[in-house]
């Protein structure tokens, strides 16, 4: 082992750094974990860049733009009109769903599509649904005859690490941005969606002139961090992922509390300590995140 | 697969659920995909690139009318910023006509109304067509001018597309 070691010490000074970091992943990220800096240059801790913009997409109701470093997401909600079912009359219904198109990755292919797509959105159903953020009754247009139908669509369109968090955070960010649009009842009693040009002339009632925003109740915001030995490292890259493999999310609501934690796996068995790390990083990166979205709000509102 | 003595070319057009203004209705892609494929394959030069695939693969996020012609100069621009050999970028431009007008860059809600369309591919400083397709009823001094106009503004969109890749070059260094 010893023999090994020194033969990778001695072969690292005639090799050039991008060809020894792939060679030896490990050995290159141990040797950066231990002046607790990365090869990005950032502390363990800290999350990567993080930037937001809303309203991307303007065929959609409500829309955003996420990006996490290089990790881009897109999140458009759609709304649709439809019969709530008889079980739930006064509940509308949430559809969310994650893609990763080929674009996003050198490992996904047309016919080849990631096995991880439908993890994530799964888990973003779970946490969305279990936080409570959305009162489905609230998407109620008349009870027992019409509710919204929401179709949340989260596309990766660059995937490198922290997938879940970008998506979450993508969706929690398009749903504060949704604006309802304007329906009314036509004489055949069949509610239809009256766009903007045709407002003033049509002299029919509307069903919910006062409701154009949803209240979102606790927001859930995620962070991912990769354990390794006793390192903990916040927002990993997807090589950062891809080499140190037992991974730990927490989502937390914005009054920091608890509403899931996975831990799928992994060599690294994580001690209460580390968890406990995990939660009061994800506690700090909750405050950025919220910064950051009531930041892109307010700039909405100016304009 | 079969040794290749020159590159190959796979191209293949998606689009997101809410591209439409009904969800789900952009799904129907292949024909595109073909349709991308040769407008750019006599663009490339393929034999620079022996046994090995060029994968192009676009996603459309919004679609509001004339989404080949941007796929298509979106993906040349695409080759050129990963460095593929190519005799020269691929600009495209496409006319809808309606009654007797002719409309270039064409909306949804144009295309909705169309008589007739014309869709031109071209490398603009070769003065070459890659792919020109027609649909619908012309006359010929009808075509005549859809020609002229679009490939006038495939000339005018090469010049763009060129000072792009440029920007993003000196960008770089």
């Amino acid at each position: 082992m010893a023999e090994t070691a020194t033969g990778k010490t001695g072969m690292e000074g005639e090799m050039e750094v991008d060809a020894y970091r792939r060679l030896f992943p490990l050995t290159f990220y141990e040797r950066h974990l231990l002046d607790s800096l990365r090869p990005d240059g950032r502390p363990l801790s800290r999350s990567r860049h993080t930037s937001l913009s809303l309203g991307a997409v303007s065929s959609a109701d409500g829309s955003a733009l996420v990006k996490f470093g290089d990790t881009t997401m897109l999140a458009a909600i759609k709304l649709e009109v439809m019969t709530p079912s008889k079980e739930s009359p006064d509940e509308g219904c949430l559809g969310i769903e994650f893609h990763m198109p080929p674009i996003c990755s050198p490992i996904v292919r047309p016919g080849k599509p990631a096995e991880i797509a439908p993890v994530i959105s799964k888990q973003l159903e779970d946490a969305i649904l279990s936080s409570g953020l959305i009162n489905l009754k609230e998407l109620s247009l008349i009870s027992g005859k019409a509710a919204w139908m929401t179709y949340v669509d989260i596309y990766c369109l660059n995937a490198d690490g922290s997938l879940f968090d970008a998506a979450l955070f993508a969706a929690v960010a398009a749903f504060s941005h949704l604006e309802i649009p304007l329906v009314s009842l036509s004489e055949g009693g069949r509610v239809i969606t009256v766009s903007g040009e045709n407002l003033d002339n049509t002299a029919k009632e509307l069903v919910n002139k006062d409701k154009r925003k949803l209240t979102l109740h606790s927001i859930p915001f995620s962070l991912t961090c990769v354990l390794h030995k006793n390192y903990i490292l916040a927002d990993p890259t997807a090589e950062e992922e891809s080499i140190m493999e037992t991974l730990l999310t927490v989502v937390l609501d914005s009054s920091s509390q608890l509403i899931s934690l996975y831990k799928p796996g992994g060599s690294v068995l994580a001690f209460k300590t580390m968890v406990q790390d995990c939660i009061s990083y994800t506690r700090k990166r909750v405050k950025e995140l919220q910064k950051i979205l009531s930041e892109a709000l307010s700039d909405m509102e100016i304009d | 697969m079969m040794y290749s003595d020159i590159g190959r070319l796979n191209c293949n057009i998606s689009y997101t659920t809410f591209s439409t203004s009904i969800r789900g209705q952009g799904s129907d892609n292949k024909e595109f995909s073909a349709m991308l494929h040769k407008a750019l394959e006599g663009s490339i030069i393929l034999e620079s690139f022996p046994k090995t695939t060029v994968d192009v693969f676009a996603l459309v996020l919004e679609s509001g009318g004339s989404d080949l012609p941007v796929i298509i100069s979106c993906a040349s621009l695409a080759l050129a910023d990963a460095g593929i050999m190519m005799y020269d970028i691929v600009s495209s431009v496409s006319v809808t006509c309606i009654g007797k007008n002719l409309i270039i860059d064409p909306t949804s809600e144009e295309e909705d109304h169309q008589d007739a369309s014309f869709l031109i591919s071209c490398m603009p400083s070769r003065n070459e067509v890659t792919q020109l397709t027609l649909t619908g009823e012309w006359t010929t001094a009808k075509v005549h001018e859809a020609m002229e106009l679009c490939i006038d503004a495939c000339s005018k969109l090469g010049d763009i597309m060129r000072s792009c890749l440029k920007e993003a070059a000196s960008t770089l260094q």
